[in-house]
Parts: structure tokens; sequence; C-alpha cells
């Protein structure tokens, strides 16, 4: 357990922003972390579609169940973050 | 008795040159504060500016420019701007007066600095006038927004904004020392007075004069022009050392510290200018959008200059001409919604009629950036109002100390670089370059982010960073500056549409 | 308005709108007899863009449209800008490439 600062880009947003995980949060939770500073903020909410998380630069998003400790990932590294 | 000519005993009188004998000449004029190496000895001595002014007619000029400036704010203060103009236009007053008068006083130190270290005297004479033309410069934008004061609290920022960490202070002190305090003499010539001040402040100066004149303000407008006369003389101290590098075979150097301070500036601009002109400025008032007044004063004019020198546009041009449509407006989104970080109110500047002239001016504007707004007006008209102020912090840029802002689903990406352990994040691949070309100048430095997850601020949340910044004891925080009114004609549309 | 200039090679002062700026814009012309002159009016500020790369003011010429003496060093008063390199004499100001 340990909090780890990510970037944020969310699809539709002007902004990286700043969103704290947990090393234990899976990328369902990750999503869910970044929609709460993004969606029906500065973008519009699509229900009903999956949120999905990759990491800046690269083609395939994690798994969903995927945690932020088995992603690698490193404090304040950006992840984009899309509805599916 | 008729007086000589000026031209007859100008170079005697102003050359004041000697032998040191105590020191040796490297002790006198140190290389890394005088800075110019490898250029010849006897290339200073050569040094002519060629915009001359004598002591006599410096002190007769500038009183007569002080005296036209606050001869119209006398007579102006019963038109009692305050309360008759917009209170939008009132904003941009408190932006500028808190972003620039305590800068002035830097900017006179530069001189101060110029007329000790240069070892070309005909430079140090000038930058005597300019070290004293930057000191009217701080007390004038001091003493003309100190009759608000007990108007408004948010005007004290036109004092205090450069002691505290608000984060556009944050911003500008990073940028002001990069440029103005803390490179040799001939560097700094070439970021502030060739890039910033023939460049950029004309933008400021001279282009938000007329926005101040059809706004009703003509205070301000006379005061930014009477400042900028100033600049048009004492810019032209930069341009004959700009030659002298080319000529002695240092003209890649000399591109890229324009290159560097070109962007740079351009960037912090689009704060101080870009915001306004294209948001802030009353709808009936705004005749030039900012891309306009950048294609006037910069892609013409500046680098008709450049390329008359025989220097090039930066290697980033392309960026550079996309950036001029795009970045401002990110920025703008970004304070609006952060407004309780701000020392002003901002305007929305997103009425129907204004987003009409947005999408005239930057066509595309609202199937992007327009957006993001449909979100946030849909909570105002709803009254989500605790939507419409993020509750985390946006990254921030470690060079340019703005927050990372792109065009939505284009051009919003991280720019980022691990050096020694400690990853950096940039605003651009311009601001990353200009990192990685000297890290261990700027690796030390931490932004608003870094402070926040390092510790330094506490509480962890926005209150904590509100106090932080200074916000409620220095000035109340910022808020609409048309307390939401504008909202009225979307809930209009609304009520209609059901 | 357009942000390019019709004339080649332009250069010229930028001036506070008022009477020395019409009179120096008179005078422009009045000086610059072989050069095509645009006077282009932003409200606030007016340019003054004489093409082919120079542009010469006269004291003497200054003073007979505005009807009064006037010192060269006074155009610094008005002048907020200018394009291309300066000259600076006490009779006579001249901008160039």
């Amino acid at each position: 357990m340990a909090t780890i600062p990510l970037a944020a880009n969310f699809d539709g947003d002007f902004v990286l922003k700043l969103v704290p995980v947990d090393s234990e949060n899976t990328m369902d939770d990750v999503a869910a972390a970044a929609a709460a500073n993004s969606v029906g903020i500065h973008v519009a909410d699509q229900p009903g579609r999956t949120l999905r998380v990759k990491k800046q630069g690269t083609d395939t998003p994690y798994a969903r169940d995927t945690t932020v400790a088995d992603s690698g990932l490193e404090p304040t590294e950006c992840i984009e973050i899309y509805f599916e | 008795m008729a007086l000589m000519e000026r031209s007859e005993w100008y170079d005697v009188a102003r050359d004041t040159e000697w032998t040191p004998r105590y020191v040796t000449w490297e002790e006198l004029f140190p290389p890394e504060l005088s800075g110019g190496e490898g250029l010849p000895d006897d290339v200073w001595r050569t040094y002519d500016e060629p915009y001359k002014i004598s002591y006599r007619e410096y002190v007769d000029v500038q009183r007569q420019k002080d005296a036209g400036a606050y001869s119209v704010q006398a007579a102006l203060e019963r038109a009692d701007i305050y309360n008759n103009a917009d209170p939008a236009w009132i904003s941009i007053l408190k932006e500028h007066y808190g972003a620039v008068a305590l800068v002035e006083y830097g900017a006179a130190l530069q001189e101060a600095r110029f007329a000790r270290w240069c070892k070309a005297p005909g430079l140090r004479n000038m930058a005597v006038f300019g070290m004293l033309d930057e000191m009217r410069h701080g007390q004038i934008q001091l003493y003309f927004p100190h009759e608000y004061v007990k108007k408004d609290r948010q005007f004290e920022w036109s004092h205090a904004s450069m002691f505290s960490n608000n984060w556009v202070s944050l911003g500008a002190r990073h940028f002001f020392d990069d440029m103005l305090m803390t490179r040799d003499m001939v560097s700094t010539s070439f970021c502030a007075n060739f890039s910033f001040e023939t460049g950029f402040t004309n933008l400021q100066f001279i282009g938000l004069s007329g926005d101040a004149a059809n706004s009703g303000d003509y205070t301000f407008s006379k005061l930014i022009q009477s400042i900028q006369t100033d600049e048009a003389r004492h810019a032209q101290l930069g341009t004959p050392l700009l030659q002298m590098m080319i000529e002695n075979g240092q003209r890649d150097k000399a591109q890229k510290e324009i290159d560097i301070s070109f962007w740079r500036s351009y960037r912090l601009f689009t704060i101080l200018s870009g915001i306004p002109m294209d948001y802030y400025v009353p709808l009936e008032a705004r005749h030039t959008s900012f891309k306009e007044f950048m294609e006037e004063w910069i892609v013409t004019q500046f680098m008709r200059e450049l390329e008359d020198l025989g220097l090039s546009k930066p290697w980033y041009w392309d960026i550079f001409m996309r950036d001029i449509s795009e970045h401002h407006h990110g920025q703008q989104l970004g304070t609006y919604s952060w407004r309780p970080t701000l020392w002003w109110n901002p305007a929305a500047g997103v009425s129907p009629e204004e987003r009409d002239w947005l999408e005239e001016k930057y066509p595309g504007w609202n199937d992007t950036f327009g957006k993001v707004w449909d979100v946030m007006i849909d909570n105002f008209v709803n009254g989500r109002t605790e939507k419409t102020v993020p509750g985390t912090l946006p990254m921030i840029c470690n060079l340019s100390q703005l927050p990372i802002v792109g065009t939505p689903s284009q051009t919003l990406r991280d720019t980022s670089v691990v050096y020694k352990g400690r990853r950096y994040h940039f605003a651009s691949e311009v601001d990353k370059w200009i990192f990685e070309d000297n890290p261990e100048r700027y690796r030390y430095q931490k932004n608003l982010v870094d402070r926040f997850l390092g510790g330094d601020i506490e509480p962890a949340d926005l209150g904590g960073v509100l106090e932080y910044m200074g916000l409620g004891s220095i000035g109340p925080s910022g808020d609409d500056a048309h307390g939401y009114s504008w909202v009225e004609s979307y809930r209009k549309q609304l009520a209609d549409a059901g | 308005m357009s942000a390019t200039s019709s004339v080649s090679r332009p250069v010229g002062p930028i001036l506070q709108s008022g009477d020395v700026a019409e009179a120096v814009a008179d005078a422009a012309k009045v000086d610059n007899p072989d050069s095509n002159v645009e006077v282009r009016d932003h409200g606030a500020y007016v340019r003054v863009e004489v093409d082919g790369g120079e542009c010469v003011l006269r004291r003497a010429t200054i003073e007979e449209e505005l009807g009064r003496p006037f010192k060269m060093s006074e155009l610094e008063i008005i002048m907020s800008s200018f394009t291309g390199r300066i000259d600076t004499g006490n009779d006579e100001i001249r901008f160039y490439r």
C-alpha cells in the first residue's frame, strides 16, 4: 500500500491532472479516480461505456484488473484514460 | 548662447573609459558577469548605440512623459473607471499590475548590471538611462493602482504578488530570474532587450492600449504606451551586441539564446496578454484577437528585425505558429476553472455572442475548447457550482511553471524526462529542449506540484494550496468577474427549449 | 485589419495617436517623396510605414506641419515602437534596414 501520484490525460480534457492512486488499485479504480476529476467537470459523460487506461505512448490498454504496482507505473508518469 | 549639436560632443561625453591599473581587465569584467567570451578586446570600443540621447534631453523628455501620464490620470479620476468600466476590464488592470509592477524594479537591477558589467562604454551609458526608465515603470505602476486599493483589496496584489507563492508569481519569477537576473550581460541583453522588449512587450503595452482606449480607460492606455516609449529606446541596446556576435563567428550561440528567450517570453504572454485580449476585453471594445496582435507585432515585425540581422526563425517555428491559435485557450480554461487561485476575477468570455467571435477568429474553437465549456456551462445552468472547480491540481511544467494544457483530443500530452533520478514534466517539446540544453541550471527548482507532493503545502488540499499562495490573506480569491450573470442567457435557452 | 503591410521592406515609427502623430505622418510623406508611405490608424496608435527600407524625418518638416517649434528628442514622447533600425540626430531621424 503506497500512494502513487499519476498524471492523468483524460480524453476530451484540456489539461493534465494530478491523480493520486494506491499501488493496490486496479486500472478500473484508476480510471474511476481520473474520471472523478474530469467527467462532468470538463468532459461529458458517456453512460454505458467502459473506461480504459493506457500508458502514454503505448497502443494497448492495461487489463482492467492490472494493479498499479503490477503496471510498473512510476510516480507522476502519464496515463491516458478514454471511453472504449 | 547657442548649444553645440549633440553629435559634436556626444562621443567624448559618454565614453567613460579608462585603463585599469589596480586590477586586471578580467577582474574588472569577469566573464561570468560580463559575457562576450571569445570576442576580441578591441571590439567593445566600437560599440555604437543606435539610439542616442543626452542626459539633458533624457530628463526633459522623461519629465514630459510623466507629466502626460499623471495629468491624464488626475483628470480622469472623477470618471471613476473602477465603477463605470466593465468588471472584466478591472480584472485586466489587476492582473497587469500584479504581474508587472514589481518586476520593473527587477528590470532596473538588470539595467544596473549592464551599467556596471558591460565592456562597451556606450552601452554602459545608455543602460543608466534604461535603469532610470525601469524605476519609473515600477513607481508609476504602483502609484496608479494605489487609488483602487481602498475600493478593492485585490489591488493589494499589485505590490504583493511577487513576494507570494501564487502560481502566477512562481511562473513570472522563474521567467524573470532566468531571463533578466542570472545570465551574463551579453546573454541577458539578448533575452531582455531583444526578445522580450523589442518583441513581446509591444503586445501588452501597445496592443492592449488600443483595447484600453476602446474600453474607455484612457488612463491605462496612456500609461502603458508611455512606458513603451522608454522600452523602444533602451531595447536598442541589444542589437549592436547581436551584430558583434554574428560578425565574430558566434551566430549560432546568439541564435540559441534568441530561440530560448523567444519561446519563454511567448508562453508567459499567453497568460498576460492572450487571455485578457480574447476573453476579458469587453466584446464591443475587442477589435483585434491575440493571434492577430501576435501576427502584427511578432510574426511580422519582430521576425523582420531578426532576419535583417542575419538570424533565422526559431527551429520550432511550425510548433509556434500552431500554438498561437491554441495554447492560451487552454490557459483560459485552466485559470477560469481554478479561479480561486487567481488574484483577479476572471471573465469567462463565453456568452453566445463571444463564442461566435471566438469561432470566427479561431475556426474549430467550438468543437474543441468549446466542448469543455459546454460541460462547465451545463453545471452552472443546473446549479452544480461545486463541479465547476476541480478538486485536484493540474500538472505543471517544470520550465514555464504553467499548467500543461492542449487542444482536447488533439495536442494534450505529457512531455517528460528523467534527469538524475527525478522526473520533470514539460508543457511542450520546446520547454523540454530548453531544460535539456542546460539541466543543471533548472534541475533544483520545485514547481507547485513538486511542492505539493513533497509536503511543503499543508494541509494537502485546495484550502492548503490557497493559503500557501497567499489567497485570503493578501487579498481575496478570484471569482467570476460578472458574478455569473452571463450564465443567464444559457439558462434562458434551456428554459425556452424545455 | 491586415497584419501584413502592402509596402515592401517597411520602416518607420509607431506613434501614440494625436496632433504630433498626424504631423509626423504628414512629414514622412514630405520627407520621403520617392517612397510609398502608408499610415495605418489602429485607434490608440498609428503605424507610419515607408517602403524601400528607409524613412527620413526632418525636424524642420515636422515643425512646419505642426506649426510650432519641435525638438527631435520630443518624438520619443509619443514613439512607442518603430520598425527597422534607428539613427538619431538633432535635426533628422532616420529609420533604415
